[in-house]
Protein backbone atom coordinates (compact mmCIF):
# COMPACT_ATOMS: atom_id res chain seq x y z
CA UNK A 1 0.00 0.00 0.00
CA UNK A 2 1.29 3.63 -0.82
CA UNK A 3 2.76 5.97 1.62
CA UNK A 4 2.65 9.59 0.95
CA UNK A 5 6.00 9.62 -0.94
CA UNK A 6 4.83 6.85 -3.34
CA UNK A 7 1.42 8.39 -4.20
CA UNK A 8 3.33 11.78 -5.17
CA UNK A 9 5.47 9.88 -7.51
CA UNK A 10 2.37 7.88 -9.12
CA UNK A 11 0.75 11.60 -9.17
CA UNK A 12 4.11 12.53 -11.26
CA UNK A 13 3.39 9.71 -13.80
CA UNK A 14 -0.28 11.04 -14.61
CA UNK A 15 0.48 12.68 -18.50
CA UNK A 16 1.62 16.53 -18.60
CA UNK A 17 1.89 16.93 -14.71
CA UNK A 18 4.58 19.19 -12.86
CA UNK A 19 4.15 19.35 -9.60
CA UNK A 20 2.43 17.37 -6.70
CA UNK A 21 2.09 18.85 -3.18
CA UNK A 22 0.44 17.18 -0.31
CA UNK A 23 -0.90 19.97 2.05
CA UNK A 24 -2.35 20.06 5.21
CA UNK A 25 -5.06 22.94 5.38
CA UNK A 26 -5.52 23.51 8.97
CA UNK A 27 -2.60 25.48 8.08
CA UNK A 28 -1.33 25.10 4.51
CA UNK A 29 1.63 22.90 5.94
CA UNK A 30 3.27 20.86 3.26
CA UNK A 31 3.25 17.37 4.38
CA UNK A 32 4.85 15.99 0.99
CA UNK A 33 5.96 17.33 -2.09
CA UNK A 34 7.53 16.31 -5.97
CA UNK A 35 8.15 18.33 -9.06
CA UNK A 36 8.87 21.65 -10.15
CA UNK A 37 6.87 24.74 -8.40
CA UNK A 38 7.58 27.99 -10.54
CA UNK A 39 6.36 31.43 -8.20
CA UNK A 40 7.72 30.84 -4.58
CA UNK A 41 8.01 27.12 -4.15
CA UNK A 42 6.01 24.47 -3.15
CA UNK A 43 5.30 26.02 0.39
CA UNK A 44 4.19 29.55 -1.54
CA UNK A 45 1.50 27.16 -3.99
CA UNK A 46 0.39 25.17 -0.49
CA UNK A 47 0.06 28.29 1.11
CA UNK A 48 -2.26 29.81 -2.27
CA UNK A 49 -4.15 26.52 -2.74
CA UNK A 50 -5.22 26.61 1.45
CA UNK A 51 -6.40 30.12 0.79
CA UNK A 52 -8.78 29.03 -1.86
CA UNK A 53 -10.07 25.70 -0.23
CA UNK A 54 -10.75 27.71 3.18
CA UNK A 55 -12.93 30.36 1.27
CA UNK A 56 -14.43 27.53 -0.61
CA UNK A 57 -15.14 25.83 2.14
CA UNK A 58 -16.74 28.69 4.12
CA UNK A 59 -19.25 29.22 1.40
CA UNK A 60 -22.86 27.47 1.68
CA UNK A 61 -22.84 28.12 -2.42
CA UNK A 62 -21.14 24.93 -2.84
CA UNK A 63 -23.17 22.56 -0.74
CA UNK A 64 -26.48 20.89 -1.30
CA UNK A 65 -29.54 20.76 -1.99
CA UNK A 66 -30.38 18.45 0.35
CA UNK A 67 -32.75 15.56 -1.36
CA UNK A 68 -34.75 13.68 0.79
CA UNK A 69 -33.95 9.69 0.82
CA UNK A 70 -30.57 10.27 -0.53
CA UNK A 71 -27.60 9.79 1.71
CA UNK A 72 -26.13 13.65 1.54
CA UNK A 73 -22.78 12.61 2.75
CA UNK A 74 -21.97 11.13 -0.96
CA UNK A 75 -23.44 14.06 -3.02
CA UNK A 76 -21.44 16.74 -0.53
CA UNK A 77 -18.67 14.71 -0.19
CA UNK A 78 -16.17 17.33 -1.98
CA UNK A 79 -13.96 15.26 -4.60
CA UNK A 80 -12.24 18.33 -5.98
CA UNK A 81 -11.71 21.87 -6.82
CA UNK A 82 -10.27 22.42 -10.65
CA UNK A 83 -8.97 25.34 -12.02
CA UNK A 84 -7.81 25.83 -15.53
CA UNK A 85 -5.84 28.58 -17.47
CA UNK A 86 -4.62 28.86 -21.27
CA UNK A 87 -1.77 27.26 -19.83
CA UNK A 88 -1.87 24.88 -16.95
CA UNK A 89 -4.71 22.91 -14.82
CA UNK A 90 -4.07 22.42 -10.95
CA UNK A 91 -5.78 20.35 -8.99
CA UNK A 92 -6.94 19.99 -6.01
CA UNK A 93 -7.97 16.64 -4.54
CA UNK A 94 -9.81 16.16 -1.09
CA UNK A 95 -8.60 13.38 1.16
CA UNK A 96 -11.56 11.93 3.07
CA UNK A 97 -9.63 9.98 6.42
CA UNK A 98 -11.90 8.76 8.86
CA UNK A 99 -10.02 10.12 11.40
CA UNK A 100 -9.60 14.13 12.10
CA UNK A 101 -7.42 15.50 9.17
CA UNK A 102 -7.56 18.53 6.42
CA UNK A 103 -5.53 17.08 3.62
CA UNK A 104 -5.57 17.63 -0.26
CA UNK A 105 -3.70 16.87 -3.21
CA UNK A 106 -2.52 19.52 -5.19
CA UNK A 107 -1.36 18.61 -8.59
CA UNK A 108 -0.73 20.64 -11.71
CA UNK A 109 -0.66 20.02 -15.14
CA UNK A 110 0.83 21.51 -18.06
CA UNK A 111 -2.69 22.00 -20.50
CA UNK A 112 -0.78 20.95 -23.60
CA UNK A 113 0.71 17.63 -22.52
CA UNK A 114 -2.51 16.68 -20.26
CA UNK A 115 -6.51 15.28 -20.46
CA UNK A 116 -7.97 17.01 -17.98
CA UNK A 117 -10.46 14.42 -17.12
CA UNK A 118 -7.97 11.65 -17.11
CA UNK A 119 -5.73 13.38 -14.92
CA UNK A 120 -8.70 14.19 -12.68
CA UNK A 121 -9.82 10.36 -12.68
CA UNK A 122 -5.94 9.45 -12.05
CA UNK A 123 -5.65 11.44 -9.14
CA UNK A 124 -8.92 10.73 -7.76
CA UNK A 125 -8.08 7.10 -7.93
CA UNK A 126 -4.48 8.37 -6.53
CA UNK A 127 -6.42 9.39 -3.51
CA UNK A 128 -8.63 6.94 -2.28
CA UNK A 129 -6.05 4.65 -2.65
CA UNK A 130 -3.44 6.70 -0.04
CA UNK A 131 -6.22 6.67 2.63
CA UNK A 132 -7.84 3.15 1.88
CA UNK A 133 -8.69 1.22 4.79
CA UNK B 1 15.16 28.41 28.62
CA UNK B 2 12.58 28.27 26.14
CA UNK B 3 11.31 25.07 24.42
CA UNK B 4 12.39 26.22 20.77
CA UNK B 5 16.04 27.37 22.37
CA UNK B 6 16.67 24.36 24.16
CA UNK B 7 15.21 22.71 20.16
CA UNK B 8 17.37 24.27 18.71
CA UNK B 9 20.44 23.76 20.44
CA UNK B 10 20.12 19.96 20.80
CA UNK B 11 19.36 19.87 16.78
CA UNK B 12 22.29 21.43 15.87
CA UNK B 13 24.09 18.89 18.86
CA UNK B 14 22.23 15.90 16.20
CA UNK B 15 21.01 14.83 19.27
CA UNK B 16 18.80 11.86 20.15
CA UNK B 17 16.50 11.64 23.16
CA UNK B 18 13.81 12.96 24.62
CA UNK B 19 13.45 16.75 25.69
CA UNK B 20 10.83 17.11 28.41
CA UNK B 21 9.28 20.58 28.73
CA UNK B 22 7.43 21.12 32.18
CA UNK B 23 5.13 23.16 32.14
CA UNK B 24 1.45 23.56 33.27
CA UNK B 25 0.30 21.09 30.38
CA UNK B 26 3.70 19.69 29.55
CA UNK B 27 5.01 17.45 26.20
CA UNK B 28 7.70 15.73 25.37
CA UNK B 29 9.63 16.04 22.14
CA UNK B 30 11.36 13.01 20.79
CA UNK B 31 14.68 13.77 18.49
CA UNK B 32 16.65 11.23 16.70
CA UNK B 33 20.16 12.77 15.01
CA UNK B 34 18.84 15.95 16.07
CA UNK B 35 14.96 15.97 14.54
CA UNK B 36 12.02 15.27 15.94
CA UNK B 37 10.36 12.12 15.69
CA UNK B 38 7.39 12.20 17.86
CA UNK B 39 5.65 14.74 20.16
CA UNK B 40 3.63 14.05 22.94
CA UNK B 41 1.51 17.18 24.35
CA UNK B 42 -0.52 17.07 26.60
CA UNK B 43 -2.96 19.93 26.18
CA UNK B 44 -3.17 18.26 22.35
CA UNK B 45 -5.20 14.78 21.43
CA UNK B 46 -2.56 12.16 20.63
CA UNK B 47 -2.88 9.40 17.65
CA UNK B 48 -4.26 7.03 20.04
CA UNK B 49 -6.97 9.74 20.81
CA UNK B 50 -7.51 10.98 17.19
CA UNK B 51 -7.51 7.48 16.17
CA UNK B 52 -10.23 6.16 18.46
CA UNK B 53 -12.45 8.97 18.94
CA UNK B 54 -13.15 8.85 15.33
CA UNK B 55 -13.97 5.40 15.47
CA UNK B 56 -11.40 4.39 12.84
CA UNK B 57 -9.92 1.67 15.88
CA UNK B 58 -11.65 1.06 18.88
CA UNK B 59 -9.80 1.64 22.23
CA UNK B 60 -8.99 -2.37 22.51
CA UNK B 61 -7.13 -2.64 19.15
CA UNK B 62 -5.38 0.81 20.21
CA UNK B 63 -4.60 -0.72 24.21
CA UNK B 64 -3.72 -4.09 22.25
CA UNK B 65 -1.15 -2.37 20.28
CA UNK B 66 0.27 -0.20 22.60
CA UNK B 67 0.91 -2.72 25.04
CA UNK B 68 2.57 -4.92 22.43
CA UNK B 69 4.43 -2.05 20.97
CA UNK B 70 5.13 1.00 23.15
CA UNK B 71 7.77 -0.72 24.95
CA UNK B 72 9.58 -1.95 22.42
CA UNK B 73 8.88 1.49 20.61
CA UNK B 74 6.60 -0.57 17.58
CA UNK B 75 2.97 0.75 17.68
CA UNK B 76 3.89 3.02 14.85
CA UNK B 77 4.92 -0.43 12.97
CA UNK B 78 2.63 -2.75 14.26
CA UNK B 79 -0.36 -0.75 13.37
CA UNK B 80 0.40 -1.20 9.54
CA UNK B 81 1.84 -4.52 10.13
CA UNK B 82 -1.16 -6.01 11.56
CA UNK B 83 -3.51 -4.22 8.96
CA UNK B 84 -5.21 -1.92 11.36
CA UNK B 85 -4.18 1.32 9.24
CA UNK B 86 -3.14 1.85 5.84
CA UNK B 87 0.15 3.06 5.71
CA UNK B 88 -1.04 6.32 3.49
CA UNK B 89 -3.40 6.58 7.06
CA UNK B 90 -0.50 6.34 9.44
CA UNK B 91 1.82 9.07 7.99
CA UNK B 92 -1.48 11.49 7.60
CA UNK B 93 -2.32 10.60 11.30
CA UNK B 94 0.93 11.06 12.32
CA UNK B 95 2.18 14.26 10.29
CA UNK B 96 -1.29 15.89 11.69
CA UNK B 97 -0.71 15.11 15.24
CA UNK B 98 2.88 15.55 15.41
CA UNK B 99 2.68 19.55 14.39
CA UNK B 100 -0.16 19.61 16.15
CA UNK B 101 1.61 18.79 19.47
CA UNK B 102 4.14 20.82 18.73
CA UNK B 103 2.11 24.17 18.35
CA UNK B 104 1.37 23.08 22.76
CA UNK B 105 4.55 21.74 23.13
CA UNK B 106 6.20 25.31 22.00
CA UNK B 107 3.66 27.27 22.68
CA UNK B 108 3.45 27.10 26.65
CA UNK B 109 6.34 28.94 28.32
CA UNK B 110 8.13 26.31 30.18
CA UNK B 111 8.57 26.08 34.07
CA UNK B 112 11.92 23.88 32.92
CA UNK B 113 12.92 21.99 30.19
CA UNK B 114 15.30 18.63 30.79
CA UNK B 115 17.00 16.50 28.37
CA UNK B 116 17.30 12.61 28.36
CA UNK B 117 19.68 11.48 25.95
CA UNK B 118 19.08 8.36 24.14
CA UNK B 119 15.19 8.36 25.58
CA UNK B 120 13.33 6.61 22.40
CA UNK B 121 9.63 7.23 21.76
CA UNK B 122 7.07 4.81 22.29
CA UNK B 123 5.42 5.04 19.11
CA UNK B 124 8.06 4.18 16.54
CA UNK B 125 8.07 5.35 13.32
CA UNK B 126 9.64 6.88 10.52
CA UNK B 127 8.65 10.26 10.28
CA UNK B 128 11.84 13.20 10.84
CA UNK B 129 10.88 16.67 10.79
CA UNK B 130 13.54 19.51 10.64
CA UNK B 131 13.15 21.80 13.68
CA UNK B 132 13.69 25.08 12.06
CA UNK B 133 10.56 23.97 10.00
CA UNK B 134 8.80 23.09 13.01
CA UNK B 135 9.82 25.66 14.25
CA UNK B 136 8.47 28.15 11.54
CA UNK B 137 5.05 26.26 11.39
CA UNK B 138 4.43 26.89 15.15
CA UNK B 139 5.02 30.58 14.46
CA UNK B 140 3.09 30.13 11.28
CA UNK B 141 0.06 28.66 13.31
CA UNK B 142 0.18 31.67 15.93
CA UNK B 143 0.08 33.95 13.03
CA UNK B 144 -3.27 32.21 11.98
CA UNK B 145 -4.70 32.30 14.97
CA UNK B 146 -3.95 36.26 15.64
CA UNK B 147 -5.16 36.49 12.06
CA UNK B 148 -8.76 34.77 12.77
CA UNK B 149 -9.16 36.76 16.32
CA UNK B 150 -6.88 38.91 18.03
CA UNK B 151 -7.19 38.31 21.58
CA UNK B 152 -6.88 34.37 23.25
CA UNK B 153 -9.44 34.77 26.01
CA UNK B 154 -11.63 32.45 24.90
CA UNK B 155 -8.82 29.87 23.97
CA UNK B 156 -8.74 28.32 28.07
CA UNK B 157 -12.18 29.22 28.92
CA UNK B 158 -15.21 27.10 29.17
CA UNK B 159 -16.73 27.40 26.04
CA UNK B 160 -20.64 28.48 26.07
CA UNK B 161 -22.74 30.12 23.17
CA UNK B 162 -24.59 33.13 22.96
CA UNK B 163 -28.37 32.31 22.82
CA UNK B 164 -28.78 34.40 19.49
CA UNK B 165 -27.16 34.20 16.65
CA UNK B 166 -25.58 37.36 16.08
CA UNK B 167 -26.10 37.11 12.06
CA UNK B 168 -28.60 35.91 9.45
CA UNK B 169 -26.71 32.69 8.74
CA UNK B 170 -23.15 30.75 9.67
CA UNK B 171 -21.76 27.96 7.62
CA UNK B 172 -21.18 24.92 9.96
CA UNK B 173 -18.32 22.36 9.05
CA UNK B 174 -17.90 19.30 10.82
CA UNK B 175 -15.74 20.53 13.25
CA UNK B 176 -17.66 23.62 14.05
CA UNK B 177 -20.42 21.53 14.49
CA UNK B 178 -19.19 19.39 17.26
CA UNK B 179 -18.23 22.24 19.48
CA UNK B 180 -21.40 23.63 18.86
CA UNK B 181 -23.19 21.06 20.21
CA UNK B 182 -20.57 20.38 23.18
CA UNK B 183 -20.16 24.13 23.95
CA UNK B 184 -21.92 22.96 27.67
CA UNK B 185 -20.05 25.94 29.39
CA UNK B 186 -17.92 23.86 31.21
CA UNK B 187 -15.16 22.44 28.87
CA UNK B 188 -12.66 24.33 27.57
CA UNK B 189 -11.96 24.10 23.22
CA UNK B 190 -8.83 22.06 24.40
CA UNK B 191 -10.60 19.53 26.68
CA UNK B 192 -13.10 19.43 23.70
CA UNK B 193 -10.71 18.35 21.52
CA UNK B 194 -9.22 15.59 23.30
CA UNK B 195 -12.65 13.99 24.37
CA UNK B 196 -13.80 14.54 20.18
CA UNK B 197 -10.50 13.66 18.71
CA UNK B 198 -9.82 16.76 16.74
CA UNK B 199 -6.91 18.52 16.05
CA UNK B 200 -6.12 21.12 19.58
CA UNK B 201 -5.12 24.00 17.12
CA UNK B 202 -7.92 23.10 14.13
CA UNK B 203 -9.88 23.49 17.52
CA UNK B 204 -8.71 26.51 18.69
CA UNK B 205 -8.87 28.35 15.48
CA UNK B 206 -12.44 27.18 14.81
CA UNK B 207 -13.24 28.90 18.20
CA UNK B 208 -11.23 31.65 16.99
CA UNK B 209 -12.84 32.21 14.74
CA UNK B 210 -16.68 31.78 16.18
CA UNK B 211 -15.66 34.30 18.57
CA UNK B 212 -14.69 36.95 15.54
CA UNK B 213 -18.07 35.21 14.33
CA UNK B 214 -19.69 37.06 18.09
CA UNK B 215 -21.25 33.57 18.67
CA UNK B 216 -19.28 33.04 22.08
CA UNK B 217 -20.71 34.11 25.72
CA UNK B 218 -17.37 35.96 26.80
CA UNK B 219 -15.13 34.10 29.04
CA UNK B 220 -15.96 36.82 32.15
CA UNK B 221 -19.70 35.75 31.92
CA UNK B 222 -19.47 32.08 32.26
CA UNK B 223 -16.60 31.72 35.13
CA UNK B 224 -18.58 34.05 37.11
CA UNK B 225 -21.10 31.15 37.25
CA UNK B 226 -21.15 28.33 39.48
CA UNK B 227 -19.56 25.09 38.41
CA UNK B 228 -22.22 23.01 39.19
CA UNK B 229 -25.00 25.39 38.01
CA UNK B 230 -25.12 24.40 34.13
CA UNK B 231 -25.54 27.22 32.04
CA UNK B 232 -28.88 27.59 30.07
CA UNK B 233 -28.32 25.76 26.43
CA UNK B 234 -29.24 27.95 23.75
CA UNK B 235 -32.74 27.29 23.02
CA UNK B 236 -31.96 27.05 18.93
CA UNK B 237 -29.88 23.69 19.54
CA UNK B 238 -32.40 21.22 18.96
CA UNK B 239 -34.00 20.91 22.36
CA UNK B 240 -33.97 18.67 25.31
CA UNK B 241 -33.52 15.27 23.18
CA UNK B 242 -31.38 16.30 20.73
CA UNK B 243 -29.18 18.05 23.48
CA UNK B 244 -28.71 15.32 25.06
CA UNK B 245 -28.15 12.83 22.83
CA UNK B 246 -25.88 15.02 21.24
CA UNK B 247 -23.74 14.80 24.42
CA UNK B 248 -23.59 11.70 24.78
CA UNK B 249 -20.49 10.90 22.55
CA UNK B 250 -17.99 13.12 24.83
CA UNK B 251 -19.56 12.62 28.40
CA UNK B 252 -16.55 11.17 29.67
CA UNK B 253 -17.22 7.20 30.03
CA UNK B 254 -17.26 5.09 32.97
CA UNK B 255 -14.30 5.26 34.84
CA UNK B 256 -12.76 2.17 34.08
CA UNK B 257 -10.67 2.05 37.43
CA UNK B 258 -11.84 2.73 40.76
CA UNK B 259 -12.32 7.09 40.95
CA UNK B 260 -11.76 9.00 43.92
CA UNK B 261 -14.90 11.00 44.65
CA UNK B 262 -13.60 13.76 42.68
CA UNK B 263 -13.73 12.57 39.30
CA UNK B 264 -14.79 15.33 36.94
CA UNK B 265 -12.91 16.39 34.77
CA UNK B 266 -10.34 19.07 35.50
CA UNK B 267 -11.75 22.42 34.66
CA UNK B 268 -10.24 24.87 33.08
CA UNK B 269 -6.89 23.08 33.38
CA UNK B 270 -5.72 24.45 29.98
CA UNK B 271 -3.73 27.77 30.92
CA UNK B 272 -0.21 27.38 28.93
CA UNK B 273 1.67 30.21 30.62
CA UNK B 274 -0.77 31.39 33.26
CA UNK B 275 0.84 32.05 36.12
CA UNK B 276 -2.51 32.37 38.38
CA UNK B 277 -3.62 28.66 37.09
CA UNK B 278 -0.46 27.06 37.86
CA UNK B 279 -0.29 28.73 41.35
CA UNK B 280 -4.11 27.41 42.39
CA UNK B 281 -3.55 23.79 41.13
CA UNK B 282 -1.67 21.51 43.01
CA UNK B 283 1.76 20.28 41.73
CA UNK B 284 1.00 18.33 38.06
CA UNK B 285 1.46 14.74 38.56
CA UNK B 286 -0.23 14.13 41.80
CA UNK B 287 -3.10 16.60 39.52
CA UNK B 288 -3.43 14.13 36.49
CA UNK B 289 -3.38 11.33 39.10
CA UNK B 290 -6.10 12.34 40.89
CA UNK B 291 -8.11 14.53 38.49
CA UNK B 292 -8.54 11.54 35.55
CA UNK B 293 -8.05 8.56 36.85
CA UNK B 294 -9.26 6.96 34.04
CA UNK B 295 -6.05 7.47 32.48
CA UNK B 296 -3.68 4.73 31.03
CA UNK B 297 0.29 4.38 31.91
CA UNK B 298 1.95 3.85 28.68
CA UNK B 299 3.80 0.53 29.18
CA UNK B 300 7.44 2.24 28.16
CA UNK B 301 6.80 4.69 30.79
CA UNK B 302 6.05 2.08 33.79
CA UNK B 303 9.72 1.08 34.73
CA UNK B 304 11.52 4.93 34.46
CA UNK B 305 7.96 6.33 36.68
CA UNK B 306 9.93 6.66 39.90
CA UNK B 307 13.31 7.73 38.79
CA UNK B 308 12.54 10.97 37.07
CA UNK B 309 9.97 12.10 39.18
CA UNK B 310 10.39 14.66 41.79
CA UNK B 311 7.68 14.35 43.99
CA UNK B 312 5.38 11.67 42.76
CA UNK B 313 6.35 9.23 45.50
CA UNK B 314 7.99 6.91 43.66
CA UNK B 315 5.94 5.86 40.77
CA UNK B 316 2.51 5.10 43.10
CA UNK B 317 0.40 6.21 40.32
CA UNK B 318 0.24 7.17 36.43
CA UNK B 319 2.34 10.48 35.64
CA UNK B 320 3.45 12.85 32.79
CA UNK B 321 4.50 11.64 30.29
CA UNK B 322 1.60 9.00 30.12
CA UNK B 323 -1.08 9.16 26.76
CA UNK B 324 -3.48 11.14 26.42
CA UNK B 325 -7.03 10.67 27.89
CA UNK B 326 -8.13 8.22 25.05
CA UNK B 327 -10.16 6.43 27.98
CA UNK B 328 -12.43 9.24 28.24
CA UNK B 329 -13.23 8.99 24.49
CA UNK B 330 -14.32 5.28 25.38
CA UNK B 331 -18.28 4.73 24.43
CA UNK B 332 -19.46 3.29 27.67
CA UNK B 333 -19.54 -0.32 25.80
CA UNK B 334 -20.43 -3.74 27.54
CA UNK B 335 -16.86 -4.49 28.35
CA UNK B 336 -16.09 -1.14 29.29
CA UNK B 337 -19.03 -1.37 31.92
CA UNK B 338 -17.89 -5.27 33.02
CA UNK B 339 -14.34 -3.68 33.68
CA UNK B 340 -16.51 -0.74 35.89
CA UNK B 341 -18.34 -3.84 37.65
CA UNK B 342 -15.67 -5.92 38.63
CA UNK B 343 -13.46 -3.05 39.88
CA UNK B 344 -16.42 -2.21 41.85
CA UNK B 345 -16.44 -6.02 42.90
CA UNK B 346 -13.06 -5.87 43.69
CA UNK B 347 -13.92 -2.83 46.17
CA UNK B 348 -16.51 -4.61 48.10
Amino acid sequence: MPGIDESLQRAMAIAGARGANLVDFTSGLVVGTVGDWPHGGPDAAAAGATEVVRAARDNSAFVGPERFGSPGEEIDRWEDIVLTAAGRYDLLRFLHTQFDGRFFLHLWLDRGQSNLAMARLQLGRLAEELVLQ
Amino acid sequence: MTGVKALRELAALDATGALHVEAALGAVIYLQDGAVTHIDAEAAPGIGAVLTASGRLSTDVWDSVLTVGGPTGRVAALLVEQGYLSQGELELCVNGALFDAAYFALAAAPRSVRFVAGERSWFGGSLRVDVERLVREVAHRRELLTGAFPSSEFDDAPLALVPRLPRDQIVVDAVRWELLLNADGRRTPLELARQLGRAGFATLLEVRRLAAAGLLLAPSATETAPKKALPKRPTTAGGPNGASRAAAPVTPAAPVAPAPPESAPPGGASAPGDVEQIQSLPPLPRRLAGGRPARVVRPSQQGRAGQDAPDAGGGDGPRWPSPPPEVLAEPPSLSSLRRVRDALQEFS
